[in-house]
């Protein structure tokens, strides 16, 4: 880099410190004298999906992939500060422990057996279907009321939903006629 | 005056910050052990001379039309930041000299236009020194740094606390950001005003150049293994801004001796078209609701 007296800084990209620097005769290029490998980070703004109180977090990814998260400083609700369970947000993306296929144990059984998402899906409809046809009370006996209810199947929502997917899920356990119906932040 | 009674703004040329952050790094990077040198010799004769500033002046004035420095005080500050740089610098040390010498024949007001970068009154004393303008320029700029930090400081205080992606100019003298950096514990963002060094709050997620608040339009480039040190690049108004984070770096960084030492990053971001906000500001594209400024 060189700059004559009438190469003003502002024409040739370097900032005051660069050009001066240089034009005094320190070697400012010292810190990359071998070749650097340069990373690329996004930062992106999220919400902690734990629990109800919706911590702001910063996401940093590389190529795609998650390498950090931390508090977002500039959200009013945390103000940069986390949970630890937050903290460890990360290994939501980044657990070689976390399950990413369907497993299941019979009752009675020691040991864990891999099933398919269709499977799963379909069992899951199933003993629902089970379950809400042998509790389900069309009228109290008591009063002879109406209440068309099942009573033996309670529902509970998460965080990480947002109104959108509470409200499909509040209509589909409704639907069924749950009446034990709560959301996972109250605990 | 004791450093328990002066002002706040005089923290801005706190020496503490500064003898952690050399000493790290003369350890990492000896190489540069005269580069760090000269900023240490510029950054005690700041203080030094901030010092003098309030012992003989009091508080700064208030009012619209800030006073141009008392012409000795001027003098002196370009003598002795000049003498300072010229102790480590590998050349143009009689130019340095000179350039002291040389100031003796401006009047104040001319001499701030030439620190605030005017193109012909730099080469005047640029050409009377023998020294390269963009020499003279960052001798000047420093010299000025002191009495810009005075007569904003005590404005500054009061204005730094909340982030707005608006606040893209210093609340207190109106120049532009410097560098910035993310503190400990929580990595709020200070940007530095590269005029009279005071220090706001900016959002995380936002380009200090043209508002942008759109995470896909930023991006952060640094040398691998070396994180603390950053470029944030904008998309929409292609500037960038270099960030220091005191959370991988150790503790309180001085970020004009981080500025420095991260010069290679200003290269990157050259090399990648993009441009330095401490240059100038692009037009903003987010209109945001900043009531305080």
């Amino acid at each position: 880099m060189k700059l004559s007296r009438r190469s003003f800084l502002k024409l040739s990209g370097a900032t005051i410190t660069a050009a001066a620097l240089t034009g005094l005769g320190f070697e400012v290029k010292s810190a990359s004298a071998a070749p650097l490998r340069i990373a690329e980070a996004k930062e992106t703004t999220t919400i902690c999906p734990y629990c109800g109180v919706g911590c702001g977090i910063v996401c940093h990814t590389v190529n795609g992939k998650v390498v950090n998260c931390e508090g977002d400083p500039d959200h009013p609700i945390n103000l940069g500060s986390l949970c630890s369970k937050g903290s460890a947000l990360y290994q939501l993306a980044n657990n070689d422990r976390r399950l990413t296929k369907v497993k299941y144990r019979a009752p009675g059984s020691d040991r864990w057996e891999e099933k398919t998402w269709d499977w799963a899906t379909t069992e899951i409809a199933k003993r629902i279907k089970e379950t809400r046809d042998e509790s389900f009370v069309a009228v109290d006996p008591s009063t002879g009321v109406t209440v068309n209810r099942n009573e033996a199947i309670a529902c509970l929502g998460g965080a990480a939903l947002d109104n959108e997917e509470a409200y499909v899920y509040t209509k589909f356990v409704r639907a069924i006629g749950t009446i034990w119906l709560d959301h996972q932040a109250r605990i | 005056m004791t450093a328990e009674s002066a002002s706040p703004w005089r923290a801005l040329f706190d020496p503490a910050s500064l003898g952690v952050s050399i000493k790290r790094y003369l350890q990492q990077r000896p190489s540069d052990a005269a580069v760090l040198a000269m900023a240490a010799a510029v950054a005690a004769q700041q203080a030094s001379l901030a010092e003098a500033l309030e012992s003989t002046l009091g508080a700064a004035p208030a009012g619209q039309d800030p006073p141009a420095p008392p012409i000795e005080w001027m003098h002196d500050s370009i003598t002795r930041i000049a003498q300072a740089i010229a102790d480590h610098s590998p050349r143009a040390s009689a130019g340095l000299t000179a350039l002291g010498t040389a100031a003796q024949r401006f009047a104040a007001p001319r001499l701030m236009v030439a620190a605030d970068g005017n193109t012909a009154a730099l080469e005047e004393l640029a050409t009377a020194a023998e020294i390269p303008a963009d020499v003279a320029l960052y001798v000047l700029q420093q010299a000025i740094r002191p009495w810009l930090a005075w007569l904003h400081g005590a404005r500054a205080l009061s204005l730094t606390d909340q982030p707005f992606p608006t606040r893209r100019y210093c609340p207190a003298c109106g120049g532009q950001p410097l560098m910035g950096k993310h503190i400990e514990p929580d990595g709020h963002r200070y940007l530095r005003c590269n005029n009279c060094g005071n220090e706001w709050a900016f959002p995380r997620i936002g380009c200090p150049s043209c508002g942008e608040t759109d995470a896909s339009k930023i991006e952060a480039l640094f040398v691998d293994g070396d994180e603390g040190h950053r470029i944030y690049v904008c998309k929409t108004c292609m500037q960038y801004i270099k960030i220091s984070d005191e959370r991988l770096l150790g503790g309180r960084v001085h970020l004009p001796l981080e500025d420095i030492v991260t010069l290679h990053l200003d290269e990157l971001g050259v090399e990648r078209g993009y441009r330095s906000v401490s240059q100038g500001l692009q037009p903003p594209t987010v209109q945001a609701n900043d009531m305080s400024h």
